[in-house]
Order: C-alpha cells, then sequence, then structure tokens
C-alpha cells in the first residue's frame, strides 16, 4: 500500500465514522423537542382507554375526571400545573407504581398507556398518527407541557 | 376551560374571602396562589402586567388562628423566588394582607393544622401532587439559641 492509498483508507475510515455522528447530531433536536401539543397518541387509542378508565379508575377520579373526595383531578389547572414541565414517562411511572389505589400496577402497560391517551384527549392535547408508547424510556423523551408552545421562528 | 393552555376565564382564578357573618358583607378578598406558571411565562400575554391571579383550588382547606389565616397553594410553580414547587401562606386575620410564606416541594392537600408542645408552636401540612407522594410536614420556629 503506497502512501497515497493509506492516505485514502484514512479518509475512507473518517467518512464512516462522521456519517453516523452527522446522523446523530441531525436527529437529536426532533426527538428533545417532542411535546404532548405533538400528536403522541391516537383516536383509536384514546378510545380503548376510555372504558378502561371507566372501570379501573372513575369510581375515584370521576367519570369527567374531574377528581373526587380523595383522588386529585385528571384535568385542569391543578392537574396541568402539577405535571407541567415533567415528561409522560414521570406521569406514566406514577400510575405504574400506585395506580390502581387497590392493586398497584395490575393493569398492563398496554392499558396504562391506553388510558394515558384518554387523559391526554379529555385534556385536548391534539390527536397524531402513532400510538403512545408503553415504555418508560421512550415516554420520557415526551415533554409534559401545560401550554401550547409557540411556533417555531 | 383553556385555549392551547391558557384560562379561557378572566382571573382571579381562586380567592379567600373573609365575611361578616352579622352584617353578610364581604370583609375582605384576595386572590390565593401564586399565578400559574402557565399565565405568568405566556407567550400571548408577554409584555403585559399581570397582578396576582390566585389558582383554580381543590380542596385546600384554611387553618384560622387568632391573628391568621393560614393556607397552601394548590399548584406546583416555578418562579425567580422559589424552585419547584408550592408557598404555604399566612395572612393578617383582619385585612387579608399577606404577612409571611414558606417553601413546600409540593402543593397542599387538606387543610393545615397547628399545636403546642412545650411552648413550641407546630403547624403540619399534608403535600402531594404530580409525581410527589404523600408526605406531612411540619414547621416551626428556632428555639431561642438555636
Amino acid at each position: 500500500m503506497n502512501v497515497k492509498m493509506r492516505n485514502a483508507a484514512a479518509i475512507l475510515v473518517l467518512a464512516a465514522m462522521a456519517c453516523p455522528l452527522g446522523l446523530l447530531r441531525a436527529q437529536a433536536p426532533a426527538v428533545e423537542s417532542r411535546s404532548v401539543w405533538d400528536g403522541v397518541y391516537t383516536e383509536d387509542q384514546a378510545k380503548r382507554g376510555e372504558p378502561i378508565y371507566r372501570k379501573e379508575c372513575a369510581a375515584c377520579h370521576g367519570d369527567m375526571l374531574t377528581g373526587g373526595e380523595s383522588a386529585p383531578p385528571l384535568t385542569g389547572g391543578a392537574f396541568l400545573a402539577n405535571w407541567n414541565g415533567l415528561t409522560m414517562g414521570d406521569l406514566f411511572d406514577r400510575i405504574r407504581k400506585t395506580m390502581p389505589q387497590s392493586v398497584p400496577g395490575r393493569l398492563t402497560r398496554q392499558q396504562d398507556a391506553d388510558i394515558l391517551a384518554f387523559v391526554l384527549r379529555v385534556n385536548k392535547f391534539p390527536v397524531g398518527k402513532t400510538e403512545l408508547y408503553r415504555q418508560s424510556e421512550m415516554l420520557r423523551e415526551i415533554r409534559f407541557e401545560a401550554t401550547k408552545p409557540a411556533p417555531k421562528k | 376551560m383553556n385555549i392551547d393552555g391558557l384560562p379561557l376565564v378572566k382571573p382571579p382564578y381562586g380567592t379567600i374571602t373573609a365575611i361578616n357573618l352579622d352584617k353578610g358583607e364581604f370583609v375582605w378578598q384576595i386572590a390565593h396562589g401564586e399565578t400559574p406558571d402557565v399565565v405568568r411565562n405566556n407567550e400571548a400575554l408577554k409584555g403585559l402586567n399581570i397582578p396576582p391571579t390566585g389558582q383554580e383550588t381543590y380542596n385546600i382547606g384554611t387553618l384560622v388562628t387568632k391573628t391568621l389565616v393560614i393556607a397552601g397553594e394548590g399548584h406546583v410553580t416555578t418562579t425567580a423566588d422559589h424552585p419547584r414547587g408550592a408557598m404555604l401562606r399566612a395572612y393578617d386575620k383582619m385585612t387579608g394582607k399577606e404577612v409571611g410564606a414558606v417553601y413546600m416541594p409540593a402543593p397542599q392537600t387538606g387543610s393545615p393544622m397547628t399545636y403546642l408542645v412545650n411552648g413550641k408552636q407546630y403547624i403540619v401540612v399534608a403535600v402531594s401532587g404530580g409525581p410527589y407522594s404523600g408526605e406531612y410536614i411540619a414547621y416551626t420556629l428556632p428555639s431561642a439559641g438555636e
């Protein structure tokens, strides 16, 4: 291998290394900027979640999600304020670990995600084309923002 | 009811009112609670001087003593004065003027209560909300010499 060829090989290696880094950099902002305003659940999923909510949650949190004597509302100012700035992962894990109160963790991850999709719909967050994830680590990439972010300029 | 997260109704969103029961008249009425982050930081309201709006409250009880009305906030806020959390506020019972506030890591639930042990006054409040699990917090002043 002469010098010229060795250089060419080195450049190829560099190019191969640079490429995935470049891709990562291009993709990172898109992941970071996702919030509940970006359509993170589907209408069908919210429809699946509604009967599960009615059966498992409504007795304490109310038919209209407005809360009860010992259960907080899942809609309205206090609910939005208390989760504002956190992530869907935080909210999902809270449900996984503490709900339903009689037997926490009894529901499957899919059921919890479907309930959460229903809660998002009641709170008038926009519907999207993909279902809400059931993996906590992926849900942690979705920010819970109480107000719609200003359009990017 | 809100548009893009901004409440549609005119503030105050939550008040505490002192009523003279002999006359049936309001003695004072104040907005209770920090202006919610969604209002204070809202792009649509940028540049406007919004007075304290109070908070829409849920199951927040008050504690009344000889001179004070004490009540916590039901919403989490993050301001220049305090990190993510809520405030427990004390008002002059006769005027409604705020006379002090202490930080809580989560909103109040239920009602605060107070008791005296060996000459030391305590205030206990239950807090929880969002991912913060229920806790009781007791506040007291440092003893002389502490």
